[in-house]
């Protein structure tokens, strides 16, 4: 996906599935996952992931640990109650709203 | 990662600007990850030329701009919540003997002896000033953006909650106050300079705890 900007909105929810699909994971695994779940397709620039982890992670969605990994620390993200809460209404949300899309694009196809 | 290669990834994230270990600890994971990838994919590839293609990937100094904000907004909520943590346990147990002890010495200050309150006012200033000096030097080299964030949190807490609605009043007005009110208001100030004192030692050891690789 060339445009980033159509993938901005959907970010949070991308993450909140990945995590509840793979429990923990640290950013760069969640970039490498999404990359290699959209065949290459999705480009995120890896820094605009961390301000919305760290946003997730403010807003209660998500929890950390910090675990030691060969001389560095390693930060692992995972959903808390309210993130694991929030992710079938979100992916209802995400769903709903690129069914809308497909409907304004593709009138004839629904 | 051999440490020679983490201390690169550190000096060069401070050198575009991710100063402290506190917010660069995630990223030199993220980069060391990345370079880490790069090698295995080709060998022959330099450790410099890698970590350029990880800082390219990761958005390149807009990139650190927007992680650098981030961060920082986690570290300030966390910084009030530390300062707000110390003042509630000024008033819980054990903690509260302190507070009454100081209660009772400025009660007793104010009822028997007669010495102008603005004259406790100034000392309790200097103290603060000494206060402020004492963390400069002590922080001068701390790797952690916690402890220094903390210390100057602090003092404005210190400056525009206490020092500016109570100094006015006390240094320059001519009023006599009550023993109670006055009382309260100085002991508030001392556990401030208590807090002042204790917090940004504090806050240095809550980041040892979490990034202990740096202790």
């Amino acid at each position: 996906m060339k445009d980033n900007s159509l993938l901005k909105g959907a970010l949070s929810t991308l993450i909140l599935k990945l995590l509840a699909d793979n429990g923990q994971m640290y950013g760069y695994e969640i970039i490498q996952k999404i990359k290699e779940a959209s065949a290459d397709q999705m480009q995120i620039t890896e820094g605009a992931l961390y301000p919305a982890l760290h946003k997730m992670e403010q807003n209660g969605l998500l929890k950390s640990e910090l675990r030691p990994v060969s001389g560095r620390t390693r930060k692992y993200y995972a959903l808390s109650p309210k993130g694991q809460k929030a992710t079938q209404s979100k992916l209802d949300q995400l769903q709903g709203f690129l069914s809308s899309i497909q409907m304004i694009i593709q009138p004839k196809a629904q | 990662m051999e440490n020679s290669k983490l201390n690169a990834i550190q000096t060069y994230l401070f050198n575009n600007g991710v100063e402290y270990y506190d917010v660069q600890a995630e990223l030199i994971d993220h980069f060391a990850t990345a370079v880490e990838k790069a090698e295995k994919e080709n060998p022959n590839i330099p450790f410099k030329e890698a970590l350029i293609k990880a800082h390219r990937a990761f958005g390149g100094r807009e990139g650190f701009r927007k992680y650098i904000e981030a961060a920082e907004t986690r570290v300030t909520k966390k910084t009030f919540a530390l300062i707000g943590h110390t003042f509630v346990r000024f008033v819980s147990w054990p903690y509260l003997v302190i507070t009454f002890s100081f209660a009772a010495m400025w009660y007793w200050l104010f009822q028997n002896l007669f010495i102008q309150p603005r004259y406790y006012f100034v000392l309790i200033m200097l103290a603060f000033i000494g206060v402020v000096l004492r963390n400069t030097f002590t922080l001068r080299n701390s790797n952690f953006f916690l402890a220094k964030k903390t210390s100057r949190s602090l003092g404005w807490v210190a400056y525009l909650l206490l020092y500016l609605p109570g100094g006015n009043t006390i240094l320059f007005s001519a009023d006599t106050f009550s023993p109670i009110f006055l009382t309260i208001y100085f002991t508030i100030l001392t556990l401030a300079l208590v807090a002042f004192w204790r917090i940004p030692h504090l806050a240095t050891q809550e980041a040892r705890k979490l990034y202990p690789e740096i202790a």
